[in-house]
């Protein structure tokens, strides 16, 4: 066995997370932070410990990152209680909240019991899919900004969504604004538990009614196909086509609007789609049926016609997965703050909704919170970060009386604004409103189905009419048996059964992969893509990590823990990478030394003093005092260093960060020494080196860049600037590459490629790709975390599973054959039917057996076929 | 052969009996949410003490690999014993010992509890991790 050491680690008894930066011992459990800790004391006072047994482990969310100053007094405001409230009788009221935190069976479990939490409370149901509780509460007594602080403290910070909220006049024309939980009218009513998906009803019925008519009359008919040569006593027969008849009126009637109405549709609109080839055969199947009965000749064609409906119908509910807890359509609202801080006259502080806002409002934007309108700056400065906007990640400065663009986030201190602009007015509103996001998303794009339906439709009506010209010189009687025969056997079944099921799977399949698609259309758009757009900040970049390693002579422990302190203070994205690095190389040592270095690490911090003269020096670097030795942190120019001096052997840590990105290197291959940024250290006037960073590119991305540009051309569009020009350039040819680029200039590069002919796919993740996305054929976002924060798209693809975006590619296009290939199965059983249609041989029982089996078989080759293309390209397992 | 007129008669009526209390529990809502009420049916009740008062739990816990977990009553609020309202009874603590030359082990500890004092315990939550450099 080859040698290992061994780290012992601890995990935090609530959440489950290593404890990397502290942690917390008791008696019974450690803990990863306070907040975890205070969860876990306060769910066992109240008698909830069960929570930690019920499923996983360790169920509790992370207290560590949670924001615990959000505040909700805003929801108290009047004018926007009746909004949030489901209902409100001013003492009892229900309200709805989006949880995006619940992940586990634990989590129903303890929201489920809040009740002893806060007896105020009365009951609540938690609605797992869509992450969502509802909650009844006694209104008078506990308020909702109570209720939704109450919920945070426990980790399931409740997620409002500002353009639910906005003033009517205000609304964002593509916001989606289906809440999907109906009010109640009356307390009673509020009782009941909410109606939380009403949407799927309707085709559970059609289903059920159709699938219940379809066995029995199955049932009815048997007699008849089994009868031999003589067939059923004359008033059996009668009977059994009565009842079919009977049987079958509640599916014509209801079940088959599904078709009906969109055939009207497509005949109103002069266009043939696949519902008028099938509206075409059920009531061809229907009245000769009638006929048939009436006269006394058989039992009718109504199994074949109940089976049809109802085959199709579970088509169609099959290819409806949706992702409840995903959001594919958001607008700008979505991403703001819901509420800001805003200083009353008298200098007290209120929360107000960020759409109260008014002109001379002053707010104050505290750390990492976004500036939700147009404002001057008041304070002497302010950096603030607009990769949220225009994906430029470097900090810029604004002075004093500057003018601030809404969607801004503060990196410093709390800072004061003077608004400006309303939240409507602002220079992002009229982003939004660019007439891209008016129109509903290009309709013109036909699917296989409809494209195929428009020769297949009237092909079988010019095979029905040419049958019936044939036989009505010879044998009239024959010509109206071969018209309708014509028209039943070729009804589309299985025709109409191969894009539900394969679009329905690939969407499963792809969800797997944790690529979540809108809608099942989208993978056919996704097999006719030639060209990729990509963005490039979180998208090709890791968002918030970069690869540093330290060049010089080594770091003792004290130096290193002097750098973390005065590091800690820094803002700059250079020297926030520079903290992580420092950081996690303390802890591996901290851990290797098993538990007593915690305490070591513990006394060496108590050692060292507090910073003096801390200074940030734009431009330069930081530089500091600490036990009167002179630490200054920056560029080379500054410190007075000689580039070129040679520091000899790279240091390469051991942690984990560096050694991955060493090993894949996502762009490992170039020469990169003078792209990369170098930080230079000086400690007492000695220069000991340099922390080399460079940008952290996701992994896989040079085999995933190289395989895409055999199929499609690329392009990357960036809001950043030029410095990773280099990096990037041996795989965006030419003019494809961009840089500093605003939302709008993405947006009309994307347009332009759409006029061009071009079947464009753009993978962005931040809001400044919004307009971008929807211009696009397919838009992707790129999102870390998935419960939360994407722009409007056609994909949310999870992080990483982007470097199998060219294997979906392929994925997409090997649907599209197995599409084509169940249409050919499908045709080939229709000319076995055809075959007894025109020659006027057709009976129903001829029918009722080329009907199950065409479509068993096209449902049995689409799951398996799509099963293993997508195990064979690694989508799956 | 005229009773095949009663016995049809007499399976529609049961099936159409049937379809209505399908139609009745869509209607009902019972399909909105398919997963949900899986899972709240396996929830077990909280044991309440005789005060009304839910009875604090505390959670101990073996080393990860040995599936089971303990529960002990903490009667805090209460003076009288709480064996009167167990629902959840106490395991028997468990020695552990994982003796593998490929894998590093630790050995918890856990003191068994008496159900009418408190439960004091002493133990550590860790994990090993083994990593090959």
């Amino acid at each position: 066995m080859s040698d290992y050491s061994v780290i012992e680690k601890t995990v935090c008894r609530h959440c489950g997370e290593l404890c990397i930066e502290e942690v917390i011992h008791e008696n019974e459990a450690s803990f990863c932070c306070a907040g975890c800790q205070t969860v876990y004391h306060l769910l066992n006072d109240a008698g909830l410990g069960a929570f930690y047994n019920i499923g996983e482990a360790h169920p509790g969310t992370s207290m560590r990152k949670a924001s615990t100053d959000t505040r909700f007094d805003f929801l108290d405001d009047p004018s926007i209680r009746h909004k949030i409230l489901d209902f409100d009788d001013g003492k009892t009221a229900r309200i709805t909240l989006r949880l995006p935190k619940i992940h586990c069976v634990s989590c129903i479990w303890l929201l489920e019991n809040i009740h002893r939490l806060n007896a105020n409370i009365a009951h609540s149901e938690v609605y797992f899919d869509k992450r969502e509780a509802a909650i009844r509460f006694q209104i008078d007594t506990l308020s909702i900004s109570d209720l939704a602080s109450l919920l945070t403290s426990i980790g399931y910070e409740p997620d409002f969504r500002l353009d639910l909220i906005a003033p009517a006049a205000e609304k964002s024309p593509n916001s989606d604004d289906t809440p999907g939980t109906p009010r109640a009218k009356n307390a009673s009513e509020a009782n009941k538990s909410a109606d939380y998906n009403i949407s799927n009803r309707p085709l559970y019925l059609k289903i059920g009614i159709a699938g219940f008519a379809f066995g029995n009359i199955m049932l009815f008919s048997l007699p008849e196909y089994l009868a031999g040569p003589d067939g059923v006593d004359d008033q059996f027969l009668q009977l059994f086509g009565a009842l079919n008849i009977a049987l079958a009126l509640p599916v014509f009637l209801y079940s088959s609007l599904d078709f009906f109405r969109p055939a009207l549709t497509g005949i109103r609109q002069r266009q043939w789609n696949m519902d008028i080839a099938i509206s075409l055969g059920i009531v061809a199947m229907f009245f000769r049926s009638l006929y048939e009965i009436g006269v006394g000749l058989s039992v009718g064609y109504m199994d074949s016609f109940t089976m049809l409906v109802f085959l199709l119908l579970i088509g169609r509910l099959f290819q409806q997965k949706t992702y409840d807890r995903l959001s594919f359509e958001r607008d700008f609202r979505s991403y703001f703050p819901l509420s800001v801080i805003r200083l009353r006259p008298d200098d007290t502080e209120e929360s107000v909704a960020a759409t109260f806002i008014k002109d001379n409002d002053t707010l104050i934007i505290r750390n990492g919170e976004l500036l939700p309108a147009d404002s001057i700056l008041l304070d002497e400065k302010a950096y603030l970060d607009f990769s949220f906007v225009t994906g430029e990640s470097d900090p810029v400065l604004r002075q004093k009386g500057e003018l601030v663009y809404a969607g801004g986030r503060n990196t410093g201190t709390s800072i004061r604004f003077k608004v400006i602009k309303p939240v409507s007015g602002s220079y992002l509103t009229r982003l939004w409103n660019n007439d891209i996001f008016r129109k509903p998303k290009d309709e013109s794009l036909r699917s296989l189905t409809q494209r195929f339906s428009r020769y297949f439709s009237p092909g079988v009506l010019v095979i029905a009419a040419a049958a019936a010209l044939f036989w009505l010189p010879t044998r009239p009687d024959l010509a109206i048996n071969a018209f309708t025969a014509v028209l039943i056997i070729a009804c589309p079944c299985a025709l109409a059964l191969s894009a539900p099921f394969t679009l329905g799977w690939a969407t499963n399949l792809l969800g797997k992969g944790r690529l979540f698609l809108k809608n099942s259309e989208t993978t056919e758009h996704l097999a006719n893509i030639d060209t990729i757009v990509f963005d490039k900040t979180g998208t090709l970049t890791e968002r918030d990590k970069s690869d540093v390693t330290f060049v010089g002579r080594d770091l003792s422990a004290q130096e290193s823990a002097m750098l973390l302190q005065v590091m800690h203070e820094n803002t700059h994205p250079l020297g926030r990478q520079v903290f992580r690095y420092l950081k996690a190389q303390k802890d591996t040592l901290r851990n290797g030394q098993k538990n007593t270095a915690f305490e070591q690490s513990n006394t060496t911090k108590n050692s060292i003093s507090p910073i003096k003269d801390y200074r940030e020096l734009p431009g330069k670097g930081v530089e500091a005092t600490v036990n009167e030795i002179d630490i200054r942190v920056g560029s080379a120019i500054w410190l007075e260093v000689d580039t070129n001096h040679e520091w000899g052997i790279e240091n390469i840590a051991k942690n984990g960060i560096n050694n991955e990105s060493q090993a894949e290197g996502g762009l490992d291959s170039l020469s990169l020494e003078r792209d990369a940024s170098r930080v230079y250290v000086r400690i007492g006037g000695e220069v000991l080196g340099y922390f080399k960073v460079k940008t952290a590119y996701r992994s896989g991305l040079k085999r995933l860049l190289n395989s895409l540009s055999k199929k499609a051309s690329l392009y990357m569009l960036s809001g950043d600037n030029t410095r990773e020009k280099d990096n990037l350039r041996p795989f965006f040819i030419g003019d494809r590459l961009r840089f500093n680029q605003t939302p709008s200039d993405k947006l009309e590069a994307v347009q332009q490629l759409r006029k061009e002919g071009k079947h464009v796919l753009m993978v962005g993740d931040g809001l400044n790709d919004a307009g971008a996305l929807r211009s696009s054929t397919v838009g992707v976002s790129i999102a870390e975390d998935t419960s939360n924060f994407t722009p409007a798209s056609d994909i949310i693809m999870s992080a990483d599973a982007l470097s199998k975006l060219d294997k979906v590619l392929e994925f997409a296009k090997s649907s599209r054959r197995i599409i084509y290939i169940s249409f050919m199965i499908s045709v080939l059983y229709n000319i076995i039917g055809l075959a007894y249609a025109v020659t006027g041989t057709l009976s129903p029982i001829i029918c009722a057996i080329i009907m199950p089996v065409s479509s068993v078989t096209v449902i049995a080759w689409t799951t398996l076929a799509t099963h293993w293309s997508a195990w064979k390209k690694g989508i799956i397992g | 052969m005229s009773v095949m007129y009663f016995l049809i008669g007499f399976s529609l009526l049961i099936a159409t009996g049937f379809v209505i209390a399908f139609i009745w529990a869509i209607r009902n809502g019972q399909y909105d949410d398919k997963y949900t009420p899986s899972e709240r049916m396996l929830f077990d009740d909280i044991p309440m003490g005789s005060d009304g008062i839910a009875q604090k739990l505390h959670v101990l816990e073996n080393k990860e690999g040995d599936k089971s977990s303990k529960v002990s009553q903490n009667d805090g609020n209460t003076q009288k014993g709480s064996s009167s309202n167990n629902d959840k009874s106490l395991h028997k603590a468990r020695l552990t010992a994982i003796d593998d030359s490929t894998k590093s082990s630790t050995v918890s500890r856990i003191s068994t509890t008496n159900d009418t004092n408190s439960a004091v315990e002493n133990k550590k939550d860790s994990q090993s991790l083994t990593t090959n450099k």
